[in-house]
């Protein structure tokens, strides 16, 4: 059967997914996270990973959809549902990540009954689940046509939007023992929410767009491709910020920076920087660009690779080499140096392990699963036969 | 107050590891993971000196929890799983740990270790003192200072096991104990001092 | 060949194992095999678990014999720290000791009796009972016995399994050979006997004097990682201002933690010590009046015969310490009377220097002989200079420190230059420094090996008497000469512990010669290198284990006696080794001659002590023995245990080898002068690790997580080679081959390989490092103490990525 909106055969393939998701985290609930790719040396892999990056592709759906209030754009106005959802749907895989990271959520009601306040993470919990409940809101309230409280609220959304990034980037900004320790780290990942954010909403809006459920004016999409170059340039300005204030001394966190230059995570961050940061701009800032559907899909697509990527050498850049270093190094404690193996590590290394990813590619999928859900039920509205399109962009930026 | 603290001289470190085994031993800690353990400096292999022959150097380093009097583990912990308790000692509950690795994430030296999976121990029953919590995985584990035994006046199993005598165990709140007096007369090393941690384990040669 | 290797070593494992679960059948469950601790897992846990403690006295084989109060725990052992009953300097304990709380469990044990089906070294077994293990083994001794005689059998107790080390009453009732000369850890004494005395190397004062020294000489003496628990001495020594200095080709522990390290070329140290004392000869840096008083130097000698000139009315009281002839009283030249005089003579001022004509005999003093003597060999600093690779002015100045610096020592250990063709040259040439610099019998000074073997005092002990008619054979052969002899008189061999692969070098010859046995038998405690070519193996206890409460007793290394208790029950089917050599000796009706438990044979020791058995076990098992509280004063009164009661420095009855006095000799093999030395260029030394007593600790998983089998390897050979960290690496010559993972250490010379004594040959990819030791013997020896020396650092190899 067909329906105007995503296809039930598309929900079945990532509803499957899902399924093998969870059951690959009940494999881990099993085996502990000796099952993924960490260890004592690299302590966070593809998990938090991926969190920083969704925590950040929420931004780009609240912050327009609150803009067109705040602001008054009234041009954001009929997009800022599908907006909305796509922040929801984000920040949700964002939390589901944090939970498949914990290696003793039984214990996660010890986070009501005893928060430590001084912990950033218990910060980012809070202001995550505020965000969460604020989305959910404005969706509802959307939904039921109560404008008035719409705009209010998106007075309050910005700011905690804001904050969203900012926590988040201070759970490693903090770290006074990790090449984060940048006062720089919240400007960052405010930007690289913005610019992430901004492009996937554009990704899912001209996907929405093209199985009809939800039209994308060329004026709109300029202006939003407008932005997003706008975007782009700023967190490349931070980026360039930080990088210079790591590189100038030549000293401290040289260690650092030649990891991210030439060493292992150099990949990554030349994939940003050319990839993420450069290409996309340079098209976007042709103005004919920007209306070309085809080149904004590419764009949009680069600057969320690129800032995965940059999640990526910014994460695990950190964990390569151990500020008191020596033989034998650090024991490892993974599973794999228990099966008779050296349980040392000099350095850090890490790689994820197909169940990690099968995990993560679980949880995208349930959030790319809600996102067909909601669009079909909330945005859709009339039934109008339509042929559809599997979401392909859709799915090759998930996994 | 108490301030429990640890001196390790340098120069008397051999790098015999009995430390790193006595902990071990005494703590029940598993395999493939140690809660100290004594670093060749600047080696990629251990015993192996640095420089070029004959114009060489060779210098342990003992590395554990240090027992920051401003922990960097302690503040990030979102449950207070982490605490800094009445004796001084940085210590972990583990009834309340969630497993998130913050902690691992903020401490600068690496000390910490974690259960990835079930611990290992062989012999596969267990070893040790008695008193001493049973962990699973999913929680964090480090250098308690031996709570079990510097709770009842005794020294940390390292101290007692170390061959050369490297180790001094005292009180830093007790002007008059060796340790002390170590910590006034003597030129300490803090590891990663610029990191503001404040470590109550110190080196000196 | 190392293909056909590496198969045989896998199915080794494989086949043991299945080997033992057919043991099954005799009550050991199949699962326990591949696990220890399934075993030990407790039926049902009835009750909450209590914390037993018990005491014992841990290695000897290490020479450290730590006291150690352990914890079990529903009968298992789960905690080891010393005794804190001991005096706190001697509450001691290292890594190797702490990691017994797994190695006792280890997979590696040995668990119920086995016997060969396969080939000799093939590896398979099947499990027997003791019965017929015993019954097996006591019938091969009396067939061999009948067939070639008594001296037909070889019966050594060494390493681990010989809980009582050194009491061995199987082999003096079967009156079998047990291998005469040891070969190991005595090149230097054999140097060293004639001028000092018997057990040279163990002087007689304590390692605890070492802080009154100003300069603590170590050469080839890994204290920091050998005996780790004495290494505190040297720490106590440099706080209280003494200068060490270490002579090593390597960059060892303790060379770090010297003051001075002086880096030789491998096997030259004789030609340092021929230097220093040819610099302190001729600067005249000696000590004239103890060279004088204490000293054989005043001795005259006649010239063309070289023989010690002597009254021949006047024999001494003690003969000669090598060779058991009368020896006469030696003259010196009375400078009052100008004459001759026996030297013991209180009247006599005896001359130090100077040739006379006596008796129409040309005489010479021995000192004068040593002038002449290193004048023509030409020993200097700069000859040594050249052979040691050390500069000459650290030559001179090391001697200055030595002879002016204060009191000294030389501290030798038990490997490195010992191991040598010209080991007894080196001891000879140290014992004249010593002389000359009248660094001994003083406080903080001597000449020996220290930390590990410390001089105490009668501890009053009794012994375990056997009738006279039981005894050792009395062929003295050394084990080591036997796969070279052509007809050879042993037959059958019962071993405790892997005498065959741990004493004697070259290890596919010996190996070849085991095989032509008509019989071996081993009793061990883990699955070590040798067992795969035994008949009958059968599983031992270690220290830790025992059927009955009270164990072995003992005076520990550090001056207490000992009484240990049982810590646990014996794991598997396995026995102690009285309960071993009891069974056997039964079976020939010889057992009523040994104690029938630890407890009469302790009580037969405490009998006439000043301990009983009550006040042990009340004192956790140990009592300081009488008189250690004052550190000894050995040699303090200057009279030495050789014929005329003096450092003799001349030795007679070397003079056919031309060996009166010191001569340099190059090492047989492991020297660039060598024939072997353009294939085979790099000089491969092993020594001590902290995570092994020899291959012993081999099966801990504790310690393996620190260490395998590796070789240590110079940054500019390993790049030679494209050899990196990890790599395996393929070490061989023209006796074998092995393969360990090569460790890049800028601390090895480059042409030198070092690598940590040996590992079960189970762990290694290929071979093992026995395979390449060199076999060879000092014919000269055989006129020494302890005859020729095993030469295990006189190797020379070549490696190649494997």
């Amino acid at each position: 059967m067909q329906t105007k909106g995503f296809s039930k055969v598309a929900m079945g393939v990532f509803g499957a997914l899902t399924l093998v998701g969870i059951a690959c985290w009940i494999f881990q609930l099993i085996g502990g996270l000796g099952v993924t790719g960490m260890s004592n040396t690299t302590s966070w892999g593809l998990y938090i990973c991926m969190f920083m990056l969704f925590v950040g592709l929420s931004a780009g759906g609240l912050i327009v959809a609150s803009s067109a209030h705040v602001f008054g754009i009234e041009k954001f106005k009929p997009i800022a549902k599908p907006a909305v959802i796509m922040s929801t749907v984000c920040i949700c895989v964002a939390g589901m990540l944090i939970l498949v990271d914990l290696g003793g959520i039984q214990r996660i009601w010890r986070l009501v009954t005893g928060p430590n306040f001084m912990s950033p993470l218990l910060w980012d919990v809070c202001i995550i689940t505020i965000y969460l409940v604020i989305n959910i809101l404005d969706l509802v309230w959307m939904q039921k046509g109560e404008n008035d409280k719409v705009r209010k609220l998106s007075y309050v959304a910005l700011p905690v939007a804001i904050l969203v990034h900012s926590v988040t980037a201070w759970i490693f900004g903090l770290q006074i023992a990790r090449a984060w320790y940048t006062a720089i780290m919240a400007p960052i990942f405010v930007a690289s929410a913005l610019d992430s954010g901004l492009a996937l909403l554009l990704l899912g809006l001209l996907l929405i767009d093209k199985v009809g459920i939800a039209e994308l004016g060329d004026e709109l999409l300029a202006s939003l491709a407008k932005l997003l170059a706008t975007f782009i340039a700023v967190d490349a300005f931070f980026i360039g910020c930080e990088l210079l204030t790591m590189a100038y001394p030549g000293a401290g966190e040289a260690a650092a920076l030649s990891h991210m230059l030439s060493g292992a995570t150099a990949p990554f961050f030349w994939f940003e920087i050319i990839g993420g940061l450069l290409v996309p701009f340079v098209i976007l800032a042709i103005a004919n660009n920007r209306t070309k559907r085809g080149m904004v899909v590419l764009a949009s697509a680069l600057v969320v690779l690129g800032v995965a990527c940059k999640r990526i050498w910014l994460l695990f850049t950190s964990f390569i080499t151990p500020n008191v270093a020596g033989a034998p190094g650090i024991a490892g404690g993974s599973a794999a140096a228990r099966e008779g193996g050296d349980i040392w590590a000099i350095i850090g290394t890490y790689a994820p392990t197909l169940p990690e990813i099968l995990i993560v590619v679980g949880v995208i999928s349930l959030g790319v699963l809600a996102f067909m859900v909601l669009c079909n039920k909330l945005v859709a509205g009339e039934e109008v036969e339509q042929q559809v399109s599997l979401p392909s962009e859709e799915v090759a930026q998930a996994a | 107050m108490t301030k429990l603290a640890l001196a390790i001289n340098q120069k008397r470190c051999i790098g015999c590891q009995a430390c790193a085994e006595a902990c071990k031993m005494e703590n029940n800690v598993g395999m493939g993971m140690l809660w100290t353990r004594t670093l060749t400096e600047g080696s990629d292999v251990m015993d192996a000196a640095v420089g070029e022959f004959p114009n060489l150097r060779m210098d342990y380093l003992p590395l554990g929890c240090q027992h920051c009097e401003n922990p960097a583990c302690q503040k990030v912990c979102p449950t207070g799983a982490t605490y800094k308790d009445e004796m001084g000692r940085v210590e972990i509950d583990y009834d309340k740990c969630i497993g998130c690795r913050m902690c691992m994430a903020a401490c600068p030296y690496n000390v910490r270790v974690f259960n990835w999976t079930e611990p290992v121990h062989d012999p596969e029953t267990g070893y040790g003192d008695a008193t001493v919590p049973v962990r699973h995985k999913g929680v964090m584990e480090k250098c308690t200072l031996c709570k079990q035994r510097t709770d009842n006046g005794q020294k940390p199993m390292c101290v007692v096991c170390c061959p050369t005598h490297a180790r001094v165990f005292g009180d830093l709140d007790d002007p008059n104990s060796e340790i002390s007096r170590l910590k006034r007369e003597r030129t300490v090393r803090i590891l990663l001092e610029e990191m503001g941690t404040e470590p109550q384990v110190f080196y000196f040669v | 060949m190392s293909g056909m290797k590496s198969s045989h070593a896998s199915l080794t494992r494989r086949t043991f194992v299945k080997g033992a679960v057919a043991a099954g059948a005799l009550g050991v469950a199949a699962g326990g095999m591949a696990t220890t601790a399934n075993w030990l897992a407790p039926a049902q846990a009835v009750a909450e678990p209590e914390d037993k403690v018990t005491y014992m006295c841990h290695q000897f084989h290490c020479l450290s014999g730590c006291c150690l109060k352990c914890t079990t725990r529903d009968g298992r052992l789960v905690k080891i720290e010393p005794n804190d009953a001991c005096e706190e300097r001697d509450q001691r304990i290292c890594v190797r000791g702490l990691s017994e709380v797994q190695h006792v469990y280890a997979n590696d044990r040995l668990q119920t009796p086995l016997k060969r089906v396969g080939e000799r070294g093939e590896g398979k077994f099947e499990a027997i009972s003791w019965d017929e293990a015993i019954k097996t083994v006591a019938d091969a001794i009396k067939e061999s016995q009948k067939k070639y005689g008594e001296q037909s059998v070889f019966y050594r107790k060494c390493t681990e399994p010989s809980v009582a080390h050194g009491v061995e009453w199987l082999v003096q009732l079967l009156r079998a050979e047990s291998g005469g000369n040891w070969g190991l850890d005595r090149g230097h004494t054999n140097g060293l006997v004639p001028a000092v005395g018997y057990y040279a190397h163990l002087y007689s004062r304590s390692i605890w004097e070492w802080p009154q020294a100003s300069t603590i000489l170590m050469v080839g003496h890994n204290i920091c990682e050998s005996g780790m628990t004495y290494a505190q001495c040297m720490f106590d020594a440099q706080e209280a201002g003494a200068k060490v200095i270490v002579v090593d080709p390597r960059y060892s522990v303790t060379a770090a933690k010297a003051d001075q390290w002086i880096p030789i070329n491998p096997g030259t140290d004789p030609a340092l010590m021929l230097g220093m004392l040819a610099v302190i000869v001729e600067k005249g840096w000696y000590d004239e009046d103890f060279a004088k008083a204490n000293t054989s130097f005043p001795f005259l000698v006649e010239r063309k015969s070289g023989k010690i000139f002597a009254d021949e009315k006047a024999p001494l009281e003690t003969p000669h310490l090598i060779t058991g002839d009368t020896v006469y009283t030696a003259y010196v030249y009375d400078t009052k009377t100008k004459s001759a005089k026996h030297y013991d003579d209180k009247e006599a001022k005896a001359a130090l220097e100077g040739s006379w004509t006596l008796d129409g005999k040309e005489v010479v003093t021995e000192f004068t002989l040593l002038k002449e003597w290193i004048a023509k060999n030409g020993y200097s600093a700069a000859w040594a200079s050249e052979i040691t690779g050390i500069d000459e002015q650290v030559i001179i100045d090391l001697a200055d420190q030595y002879a002016n610096g204060g009191p000294a020592y030389i501290d030798f250990g038990l490997g490195g230059p010992d191991k040598y063709y010209n080991a007894d040259v080196d001891g000879h040439a140290m014992g004249i420094l010593t002389a000359l610099t009248g660094n001994y019998g003083k406080p903080g000074t001597g000449l020996g090996f220290f930390g590990g073997i410390e001089p105490t005092a009668a501890s009053g002990l009794g012994a375990w008497a056997l009738p006279e008619e039981f005894h050792y054979g009395d062929t003295g052969l050394a084990m080591y000469e036997l796969p070279d002899m052509k007809d050879c008189p042993i037959h059958c061999a019962i071993t405790f512990g892997d005498a065959f692969t741990l004493e004697a070098a070259n290890a596919n010859k010996f190996l070849e010669w085991v095989k032509t046995l008509d019989f071996f038998a081993i009793a061990d405690i883990y699955h070590s290198s040798v067992i795969d070519y035994a008949d009958i193996v059968m599983p031992a206890c270690t220290k830790f284990e025992c059927p009955e409460e009270i164990y072995h007793i003992r005076e520990t290394g550090m001056g207490y006696v000992s009484l240990a208790t049982k810590t646990i029950d014996p794991l598997f089917e396995s026995k102690t080794d009285l309960e071993i050599e009891r069974l056997i000796a039964a079976e020939f009706g010889l057992d009523k001659y040994m104690p029938q438990s630890y407890e009469e044979y302790a009580d037969a020791l405490l009998k006439d002590s000043p301990y009983t058995k009550e006040q042990l076990l009340a004192n956790q098992g140990v009592i300081r023995i009488p008189g250690m509280e004052t550190l000894p004063d050995g040699r303090g009164d200057q009279v030495y245990p050789t014929p005329s009661t003096k450092f003799e420095v001349y030795y007679e009855n070397l003079l056919e080898q031309g060996h009166a006095f010191p001569v340099y000799d190059p090492p047989i093999e492991s020297d660039p002068n060598n024939e072997k030395f353009a294939e085979y260029p790099l000089q491969f030394m092993q020594g001590k690790s902290r995570f092994r007593i020899h291959a012993y600790f081999s099966a801990s998983t504790w310690l393996q997580e620190f260490i395998g089998p590796c070789v240590n390897i110079s940054p500019a050979d390993a790049a030679a080679r494209g050899i990196k960290t990890g790599d395996d690496m393929h070490v061989f010559n023209d006796r074998g081959e092995f393969i360990a993972k090569a460790l890049v250490n800028p601390g090895i010379k480059e042409g030198t390989l070092f690598m940590f004594e040996t590992t079960y040959n189970t762990y290694y990819k290929d071979g093992f490092l026995q395979n390449v030791t060199n076999d060879a013997h000092n014919q000269r020896c055989y006129e020494m103490r302890h005859g020729p020396q095993i030469l295990y650092n006189d190797t020379l190899v070549q490696v190649e990525k494997a």
